[in-house]
């Protein structure tokens, strides 16, 4: 996989990407030294994420479709003694992720206009901090800078969880989720310092400088000995498992969506962290490993699916519901991951950018039905479809998105990745179709607990329906699913280029390249000191 | 011409500055603080300048004075510092200038505490400047001397101990038991404990110089003359090894020599914590590279495992008694005996990059445990209470030491962005080769830092206001947050912009390892250094 790079200079005329990750950290700081003036704060935080979703939107535009190359390259040392650089650059895979934070932050943001309470400047930074880090793990293509951003994502998202999640254990679960995530991370750590070694034995053996690199584009060109393929990807999948999180890694994600505030819940739901690690690291520097493992990582996928959409099945709490069926969700994404084949690829990466729509949508109409009733149980639900209509008909919409219903954006996603499991193996695909089957009977059977029917406790007082503001959230969320749903191509396109290159070395292996001159003195036995 | 003494002004500064203190009166303090503060910072900025002016690609002993003290024994005040020693003098004088600041409330005898409080630091720089064994144990025992009174007299006992009464309400303070008693112990014992430990430690370690004296046959003491001509065989190597390292690492401390440890720090004020925990610890580390690793380079060879076996104890034992601990500083005490741990793993592995890392680490620590230390002194003076258990809800009454205290965890986690985490990576990076089991259990060990520091910060400062800390206040004046705002501003500074630090290290290693393991360092290529 020979990657050319496009430097950003060229493209857009100034670091784009660069400016996409520290526009908000800044913002964070400027909101910092404000004085008290909430309204100040809450303008300037919704102006801060307008601008970074409009800058996002300039990074799509200039973006070159159907490439593989990487664009808006930034690239500089850092520590170059241990080869840890500052890389930056968008390829098909995860330029689209990065306007998706974007919109995602700024939605947010929105939200918070009136929901958000006490401790507002801290808030805003908060969430501010958490967009800026996201949007580096996504545009960092130095495996250091990664877990850099990666590892600062913890901070903002521990203070969201535990001080402004309304459930009594919201300590308890901010705590689970960065022990989680960090048992994974440190264990990546290890993995990616591997990789590092690796590159450094290549080098020392071909006399080679740099000696030492964490970067991603130089990794690929170093094949990484059968042997210890998986041992590294066993340690770099803990990582992703713990983030993404993928079953049986699970279980901090029901408590800190059920326990976190709304907006967090949207985050942990919206932005795939985790799977993006698989297909940006995993899958390109370990094939073989891959390869190998597939049926186990395709068989957790399918794990996944049922026994979170058995799970969903009997909640009664909607996001209690929503965290399984988030978890049935990204079982699909893995299967279609490590169905190692085009259309599983391209369906995984698609409906990785889907459920940021769809899933995180229904968490924020859990917050708009938790905000007017102050429950989110179907038992003091019910004839929630006479109350609120629109908000109702919003909630079929994303609904049927998230289990696939041809016209939205769920049904591309998943018929490419049924079609890619399929094209593995047909036993895949067999059993993830069910997944479909219990994802439409969770979801229709709580509609049609919670929205029809006789009122319930919590429906007798007069509900209002959907606010211009809550009313802009969702329409903005309902154009991007139809438009998924009904014209994917230009979204297809962005990520076509990538995700042939990377089919193609799963299918030829990291050790198939163009030859290059092989010195066989060993330098080690000449760089000896004189005794 | 003022650079050939700039060794000589930053030891002798303290030194001087005690002295000085002498002659000013107790009944004026403001003068007694200036006294100190002018002295330390002679110290602290000249320290600074010693890092700029050190010439890293020359390399070798820089700054060297020589005196000849007698000629008889061999022994010559002999003044250097090279690579690894630049870090040590730096860390040291911050430490003891924040460390002034830190201590500006003391009202009890304020001369004689500052006038200790410069002996120790100026004894620590003192370890770190000698080229010479007898001047290096000359000053190594100087600074275990202060200690006693610092704790002694200015101390404070646990809770345990002013509560140890039997149930008829009789005191059972001085009764035998509560010298097996942990945790419940007077500060006086606490001074004694510790006193004794490291005196007996380096009377071992005072048998390792003296037979390095009398068998190496050069008749000098001079640590760059022996490493060159000395030279030891056989059982001698190895009793000379064994007596330095166990000597030496008492002070560091390795597992299972720790327990003074924890029990001098809790009982010690926040400015004595700081130096020790900080700096005083690493005599250790630095001792042991400057006699076992300088003078006796195949032994280290042969015999370092020991040190890669007992690190494991010190990493897991040292993290799980903390994060049980109930008292702040115990808290902290376990936590920087458990990260003398990685350490010990750096220097084990005998790697270029992981003894580079192992020193940054030293240097790392230094300054996120000088942060925890300060600021559980500061909570401690408002509160006059460690126990965890009783405290709680600090946040709104100190809102800027919680966020340092914050900063100090992540920096103890090693979050990036702070100089632990470029030295967590190198010492990971650069001991897998060989002990991958260990830096398994080592990377597992930062989640369980991060399970206490976690645990310990919302304990202080999160959940219902206690009635002992209705009174408090926060950190006002530029007196209060200066010291912690320099010791954040080093960490972060030093995490983003490693280059020069790293540089100077490994100017320092590289000659030390190239004869212990003789293969050259393949990095130190110029071509590949930040300018």
């Amino acid at each position: 996989m020979i990657l050319n790079e496009i430097a950003a200079a060229e493209q857009s005329g100034f670091p784009i990407l660069t400016v996409l990750i520290f526009l908000p950290l800044f913002g964070a700081v400027i909101i910092w030294l404000f004085q008290k003036d909430e309204d100040l704060i809450r303008k300037s935080a919704v102006a801060i994420a307008g601008l970074e979703l409009f800058i996002s939107v300039l990074l799509l535009k200039y973006f070159v479709s159907q490439s593989a190359d990487i664009q808006f390259s930034e690239r500089m040392p850092w520590i170059p003694d241990i080869g840890i650089g500052y890389h930056l650059g968008v390829d098909g895979i995860n330029v689209l992720f990065i306007p998706l934070t974007a919109f995602l932050t700024l939605l947010i943001m929105i939200y918070s206009w009136d929901t958000g309470t006490a401790l507002l400047k801290p808030y805003f930074m908060a969430l501010l901090g958490l967009e800026g880090s996201m949007i580096g793990v996504f545009a960092s293509l130095d495996l250091i800078l990664f877990f850099v951003f990666w590892e600062l994502m913890l901070l903002p998202s521990y203070f969201l969880i535990k001080l402004w999640g309304p459930g009594p254990q919201s300590h308890y679960a901010a705590l689970k989720y960065v022990l989680y995530t960090l048992t994974g991370s440190v264990l990546m750590l290890v993995g990616l310092v591997l990789l590092n070694l690796n590159f450094h034995a290549d080098a020392v053996l071909h006399g080679t400088q740099p000696l030492y690199s964490f970067d991603l584009v130089e990794l690929l060109n170093v094949p990484v000995p059968l042997e210890r393929q998986t041992l590294i990807f066993f340690l770099l999948f803990f990582g992703f498992a713990f983030k993404a999180p993928i079953f049986p890694f699970h279980t901090w994600m029901p408590t800190a969506l059920v326990e976190g505030p709304i907006v967090m819940s949207v985050v942990l739901a919206g932005v795939k962290l985790g799977t993006y690690g698989f297909i940006r690291f995993s899958l390109p520097l370990l094939p073989e490993a891959s390869r190998a493992w597939m049926w186990v990582m395709a068989g957790l996928g399918l794990a996944a699916i049922i026994y979170g959409a058995f799970i969903a099945l009997v909640q009664s709490d909607f996001r209690r519901l929503l965290a399984f069926s988030s978890i049935s969700h990204l079982g699909f994404v893995m299967l279609g991951l490590f169905a190692l084949n085009f259309q599983g690829l391209q369906g995984s990466l698609l409906q990785m950018i889907n459920l940021g729509f769809s899933t995180a949508g229904l968490f924020f109409l859990t917050g708009f039905l938790y905000n007017r009733t102050g429950t989110g149980d179907y038992l003091a639900y019910g004839g929630l479809a006479h109350k609120v209509p629109l908000l109702a008909a919003f909630v079929l919409i994303l609904g049927l998105a998230s289990i696939g219903l041809p016209g939205t954006n769920g049904f591309v996603g998943e018929f490419l990745i049924l079609l890619g499991a399929f094209r593995a193996h047909w036993l895949l695909a067999a059993i993830g179709v069910l997944g479909v089957i219990l994802g439409a009977g969770y979801f229709l059977w709580y509609y049609e607990r919670a929205f029809f029917g006789p009122a319930g406790t919590a429906v007798t007082k007069p509900l209002s329906d959907l606010r211009p503001r809550e009313w802009g959230i969702a329409v903005a969320l309902s154009v991007m699913i139809f438009w998924i749903g009904l014209y994917p191509a230009p979204f297809l396109n962005i990520m076509n280029g990538s995700v042939q290159a990377l089919t193609d070395r799963l299918d030829r292996g990291s050790f198939v390249k163009a030859p290059r001159e092989t010195q066989m003195v060993s330098p080690v036995a000449d760089r000896r000191l004189p005794p | 011409m003022t650079e050939s003494y700039l060794l000589s002004i930053i030891l002798f500064a303290p030194f001087v500055g005690a002295v000085v203190l002498l002659f000013v009166s107790n009944r004026r303090p403001f003068l007694v603080r200036q006294v100190a503060v002018l002295f330390s910072g002679i110290s602290f900025f000249a320290s600074f300048y010693l890092l700029f002016a050190f010439d890293w690609h020359k390399g070798g002993y820089q700054f060297q004075q020589n005196y000849l003290w007698s000629e008889q024994l061999g022994i010559q005040f002999h003044l250097g510092v090279d690579g690894i020693g630049v870090p040590m003098v730096l860390a040291s004088a911050i430490l003891l200038f924040t460390g002034i600041f830190i201590s500006w409330h003391i009202k009890d005898r304020t001369k004689e505490f500052y006038a200790f409080l410069l002996v120790l630091a100026g004894a620590t720089i003192g370890v770190y400047v000698s080229l010479d064994l007898f001047f290096l144990y000359f000053f190594y025992e100087m600074s275990v001397i202060p200690m006693y009174p610092l704790l002694g007299i200015w101390g404070s006992h646990t809770k345990g101990y002013l509560e140890m009464t039997n149930p008829e309400g009789k005191e059972l303070r001085d009764s035998p038991g509560f010298i097996l008693n942990f945790a419940r112990n007077s500060k006086e014992y606490a001074a004694m404990k510790l006193t004794l430990f490291l005196s007996a430690g380096a009377v071992v370690a005072l048998m390792g110089i003296l037979l390095i004296y009398k068998f190496s046959g050069v008749h000098t003491f001079d640590i760059p003359v022996l490493a060159e001509k000395a030279h030891f065989d056989g059982t001698l190597a190895v009793v000379i090894w064994l007596l330095c390292f166990f000597g030496f690492a008492s002070i560091a401390p390795l597992w299972p020599l720790h327990s003074w440890s924890p029990v001098g720090h809790a009982a010690a004020p926040a400015a004595t914590s700081m130096l020790h925990a900080g700096v005083l610890m690493k005599l250790g580390h630095f001792s042991i590279i400057r006699t076992d690793f300088q003078i006796l380079p195949d032994t280290t060879h042969a015999l370092m495992p020991i040190a890669a076996v007992l690190c494991i104890g010190s990493i897991l034992y040292g993290g799980y008694v903390a994060y049980y601990a109930r008292d702040t500083k115990y808290v902290i005490g376990y936590s920087s005996s458990s990260h003398m741990g990685y350490v010990f793993l750096g220097m084990a592995a005998l790697d270029y990059i992981s003894l580079s890392g192992a020193v940054l680490y030293m240097f790392a620590h230094a300054l996120a445990t000088g942060m925890l230390f300060a600021m559980a002194g500061w909570v401690y003076d408002q509160t006059h209470s460690r126990d965890i258990p009783s405290l709680g809800g600090l946040v709104s009454k100190m809102p800027f030491v919680a966020g340092c205290f914050i900063d100090a965890c992540m920096a103890s986690i090693g979050m990036p962005g702070t100089v632990n985490f470029v030295a967590e990576v190198m010492i990971v990076l650069g001991s897998w080769g060989r002990y991958p089991v260990q830096t398994i259990i080592a990377v597992l060990g930062i989640v369980l830092t991060m399970a206490y520091l976690f645990r310990m910060m919302r304990g202080l400062f999160y959940g219902q206001l206690s009635e002992i800390g209705s009174h408090a206040h926060d950190a006002r004046g530029w007196v209060d947050r200066l010291p912690l705002l320099i010791l954040i501003a080093c960490s972060v500074v030093a995490g983003i912009f490693p280059g020069r630090l790293l540089n100077v290290i490994r100017s320092g290693v590289d000659p030390i390892l190239a004869r212990i393991i003789e293969v050259s360092p393949v990095l130190m290529n110029a071509s590949q250094v930040i300018p």
